[in-house]
């Protein structure tokens, strides 16, 4: 006969919430509020055939569904929907009317700057820093005729709400513009993959095809610095992400070679394009609001390929013996329109980066004598890249494991590895020169000195070690230790050092059947050191480029900066089982907390300013703690009774938001910023 | 069948049922137990289907003898235990590479249980399951900034296959960055004008697992800006206790979102003109 079964559980909530202060950072993720939620998690199964249907956070903005299901062995299918809450800040303010759409403004008038605008009270439109995603997918297995599987998925997402952005005016001696700006996306994927699988052979072929839209291109606003007396004006504009498609074909493929051995390959090519139609007109502070451009196109059509090739071969051809050699290619190609721009007299052309890579390494994997196991492994990776600075990078890594278990109530293991990277600086030609080169002559002064941490030449070191114990089965510590520093070798300005100490430790503890304990502790100081030149003319000479070169004013110094960050987390809890398989009592506590230090040295200092009061203490300093009580009651065979209390808090400081305010001005009066609150 | 026969090697499941009780109990409730799965080890000889001929096992009243397998235990060669497992499942596009990962020294059990009955027989969910081992990703997912995995909305396994990939840290895709496009496809442009390091990886300015920094910058800005922008005028300035909202000359270089109170396109923009270019249209 037919064996058909149901089960499955539902649970629902009721929830009190009392919240105050800042409710977005509560609820960064979440949808905490009074009222009441649900949760199903049922299970079907007859025969062969399976349905599973899973709701959580049910009738909140956090909700999400899956129902899959099939047969064993030939087919399976699932549908599944989500939803994401992404909360920044509630509350927030600007001048503009029209938030939310792609075009704000204001009536009245908004000062330019100075004195007048410290004066300057706006009424406000209220709104929410606060995102939402809504994913719909659904998918189909084939498994009927194996070896040879289908695998077919489509999803469908739509991404709406508010982020800040911004249009400064007024070059960089201006104010910052702070904006809400609208999000409207779409993303339409399609996945298709069909293949072959057996022990011996695999093989793939897989379509990933990707489209966005985007609603809303441009955000067109009022600018209080350009066309300041018309609202009809031509306005300013910021661009937004463009539509674009993105597609991607692999093969994939791995068979079974003779010395226990596998050879496996990946082959991938991509393109992603977009279209865009580009402005004739730049926002300035001219009487009419705005200067015209020449274009040599007036669409942007960008296009982007890759190619991407992975050979892996692995061999265990000895029980003492675990090798892993590699090739990797991979090939980004930029086949994006060239547009000549001329603004006036500065006539230039985007640049089209592209770039390759190639690695190649190894791994051995060595068993030796008295539980002992050993990988050293190196890596090769050349990088080239239509860069001006670095066109071309190597990095050599070195590393080895080695991981100990002579002993029933330990593993233990570590590691370490170096990373070499290498590359020759080159003088970067600027884009535009400037009349008479004098951009091109002031990067030639400037530029020597700049090493961009992405590229430049470095030394990285990283050691680690981690114990794992468990003495008895009921007892598991883990501790784990990890030391990474990086020394910028050829940097004189940028960054020049990055170093960073972690701890991790965590232990369970269970007693009998009455309770159980668990507890963690993680620890993390990092450390970072740039070293830069404050220029403060256009052009300059070679002498005031020079950090060596002797000329200290307060337009002309170097100044460096150590930053540090000492972040520990810990929890602990413990589950009471009072009355076995009846009352179950829980708690838990945890915390992190952060505190970060801007120490800085500048060789020219201000009047009133100390080496020890330029310094900034409250540097994304935080401390969230949550404490969680609960209680659960299986009152009978099917049905749970559970009453929780939780509670949380959430503490955060950082000098660049203590004090906050939407228009600041300096002493003189000169205004800074149009702020909302983001 | 040699195998439910009790034959000389084998001991048969009613052998095994008889001193393991509850383990036979919550097999019989898995997948691996249910006969209406085609090739489950129900079908195939049941326990000792995974765990070795058990007869010898048997006659000596349950002493360990050579050959039988010992899912859970630490101690046994993960190879051995995985060998197991694979007999079924290595002939499936999820296990093609496994043998690429460094998840194989660990050994399936380490994760999954094959008495079990949850979500693909995980022992834990993610991502508690993925912090036994990856105690640092704890930490740094508990920080301030970080992706929804604590609050459950992005799994460890959206983004790294723990089975095998070609990627580096088994990540599911050739690049970063096509990984983070996956989600993040509004950043994909292509674009007039390139921020050349977001192009080649996002890692270059974000780490994706948890940061002290607002969007999971790896560094603070402005400064993470300024170690690679240092150039005459507001650039290379040194903005300092002074330039805060409470400080005598707050400075818009300095507070709220600093750089990106003007450079608002630093993704890419294709914005007109030299605004463009600078990433502030």
């Amino acid at each position: 006969a037919e064996e058909k079964k149901l089960e499955g559980e539902v649970t629902i909530s009721g929830e009190s919430t009392n919240i105050s202060g800042n409710r977005a950072s509560l609820n960064e993720y979440r949808d905490l509020r009074d009222g009441f939620y649900g949760d199903v998690n049922l299970r079907y199964n007859s025969a062969g055939y399976f349905l599973n249907f899973e709701g959580t956070d049910i009738g909140r903005n956090t909700q999400s569904y899956h129902l899959d299901g099939g047969k064993w062995g030939q087919f399976k299918y699932f549908v599944d929907y989500d939803q994401i809450k992404h909360n920044f800040t509630f509350d927030a303010r600007t001048f503009y009317t029209g938030v939310g759409t792609d075009r704000l403004t204001y009536t009245g008038v908004v000062p330019v700057g100075g004195a007048a605008a410290g004066a300057f009270t706006p009424s406000a439109t209220i709104f929410d820093y606060a995102s939402e995603r809504k994913r719909l997918g659904a998918g189909f297995n084939l498994d009927l005729a194996k070896p040879f599987f289908l695998d077919v998925s489509v999803s469908r997402e739509e991404k709406k709400g508010l982020k800040p952005t911004a249009a400064g005016a007024l070059t960089g001696g201006g104010y910052g513009l702070e904006l809400p700006e609208p999000l409207d996306y779409r993303t339409d994927v399609l996945k298709l993959e069909m293949g072959y699988a057996t022990k011996a052979f695999f093989a793939s072929a897989s379509l990933y095809y990707s489209e966005f839209r985007n609603e809303i291109e441009k955000l067109y606003h009022r600018n209080p610095a350009y066309a300041n007396t018309a609202a009809s004006a031509v306005p300013d504009v910021i661009t937004l992400p463009p539509d674009n498609s993105h597609y991607k074909f692999s093969l994939k493929g791995a068979a079974t070679l003779p010395l226990n051995s596998r050879f496996n390959a990946n082959l991938g090519f991509s393109k992603t394009k977009s279209e865009a139609d580009l402005l004739n007109y730049i926002s300035a502070n001219v009487a009419g609001g705005w200067s015209a451009i020449t274009l040599s196109d007036p669409k942007f059509n960008g296009e982007l390929d890759s190619q991407n090739y992975d050979f892996v071969l692995t061999s265990n051809p000895v029980s003492s013996l675990d090798a892993k050699v590699f090739y990797k290619y991979y090939k980004k190609s930029n086949k994006s329109d060239e547009i000549t721009t001329t603004d006036g007299a500065s006539v230039f052309k985007n640049h089209l980066f592209d770039y390759n890579k190639e690695n190649i390494g190894a791994s051995f994997g060595l068993k030796l004598p008295g539980h002992l196991k050993l990988t050293p492994a190196y890596s090769y990776l050349k990088v080239k890249r239509e860069r001006g600075d670095f066109p071309e990078n190597v990095d050599h890594t070195y590393s080895a494991d080695l991981k100990w278990d002579g002993v029933e109530f330990l593993t233990a293991k570590a590691g370490y590895e170096r990373l070499n990277r290498t590359g020759d600086w080159k003088q970067i030609i600027l884009a535009i020169p400037g009349v008479g080169n004098v951009n091109q002559n002031t990067a030639n002064f400037v530029e020597p000195y700049v090493r961009r941490f992405d590229v430049a030449p470095m030394n990285r070191d990283t050691y680690q070690v981690s114990f794992d114990l468990y003495p008895t089965d009921n007892l598991n510590i883990g501790i784990g230790y990890r030391n990474k520093r990086t020394d910028f070798k050829d940097t004189i300005l940028g960054l020049r050092e990055d170093k960073s100490d972690e701890i991790n430790f965590d232990i369970d503890y269970t007693v009998g059947s009455f309770a159980k304990f668990s507890a963690y502790y993680d620890y993390e100081k990092t450390k970072s050191f740039q070293f830069q030149r404050r220029l403060n003319a256009s052009p300059i000479t070679a002498a005031q480029g020079n950090p060596d070169g002797g000329i200290l004013t307060a337009n002309f110094y170097n100044w460096n900066l150590e930053q540090s960050f000492t972040t520990d987390s810990f929890g602990f809890g413990a589950d009471f089982f009072v009355v076995p398989k009846k009352l179950t009592l829980t708690f838990r506590y945890d915390s992190v907390k952060s505190d970060g230090l801007a120490d800085y040295n500048l060789q020219w200092l201000l009047a009133g300013q100390t080496q020890d009061n330029i310094d900034m203490s409250n540097w994304e300093d935080y401390r969230k703690q949550v404490f969680q009580a609960k209680a659960v009651y299986d009152a009978t065979k099917s049905l749970a009774l559970t009453l929780g209390y939780a509670y949380e808090r959430y503490e955060y400081s950082d000098a660049l938001y203590d004090g906050y305010k939407y228009i600041a001005t300096s002493s003189t009066g000169t205004v800074n910023n149009y702020l909302t609150g983001a | 069948q040699a195998f439910a026969q009790g034959s000389a090697k084998f001991a048969g499941a009613e052998s095994c049922k008889a001193c393991h009780e509850d383990a036979s109990a919550s097999y019989a409730k898995s997948v691996h137990g249910n006969k209406a799965v085609p090739g489950s080890s129900a079908n195939r000889g049941g326990c000792e289907s995974c765990h070795g001929a058990a007869a010898v096992h048997v006659e000596k009243s349950g002493e360990k003898v050579p050959g039988m397998v010992s899912f859970g235990n630490r101690k046994v060669d993960a190879k051995l235990k995985d060998a197991s497992c694979l007999s079924c499942h290595e002939a499936s596009k999820t296990l093609a590479f496994w043998k690429m990962g460094k998840h194989k020294s660990v050994g399936c059990d380490s994760c999954h249980s094959v008495h079990q009955s949850g979500k693909k027989n995980l022992k834990a969910s993610e991502p508690e399951l993925c912090y036994t081992c990856h105690k640092d990703i704890r930490s740094q997912v508990n920080k301030k900034s970080h992706h929804p995995i604590k609050e459950g909305k992005v799994s460890c396994s959206d983004c790294h296959d723990s089975h095998g990939t070609f990627g580096k840290k088994l990540v599911k895709a050739d690049t970063n960055n096509e990984l983070c496009y996956k989600c993040h496809s509004e950043k994909r442009g292509p674009y007039m004008f390139e921020h050349l390091p977001v192009e080649e990886n996002c890692l270059n300015c974000h780490t994706p697992h948890g940061s002290n920094q607002a969007k999971l910058l790896s560094k603070k800005t402005p400064q993470l800006c300024q170690a690679c922008h240092d150039w005459t005028r507001h650039p290379g300035g040194a903005y300092t206790s002074y330039e805060t909202f409470k400080g005598a000359t707050p400075s818009k270089q300095l507070t709220a979102r600093d750089c990106m109170n003007c450079h608002s396109n630093i993704h890419g923009s294709n914005g007109p003109s030299t605004k463009g270019l600078r990433f502030v249209r």
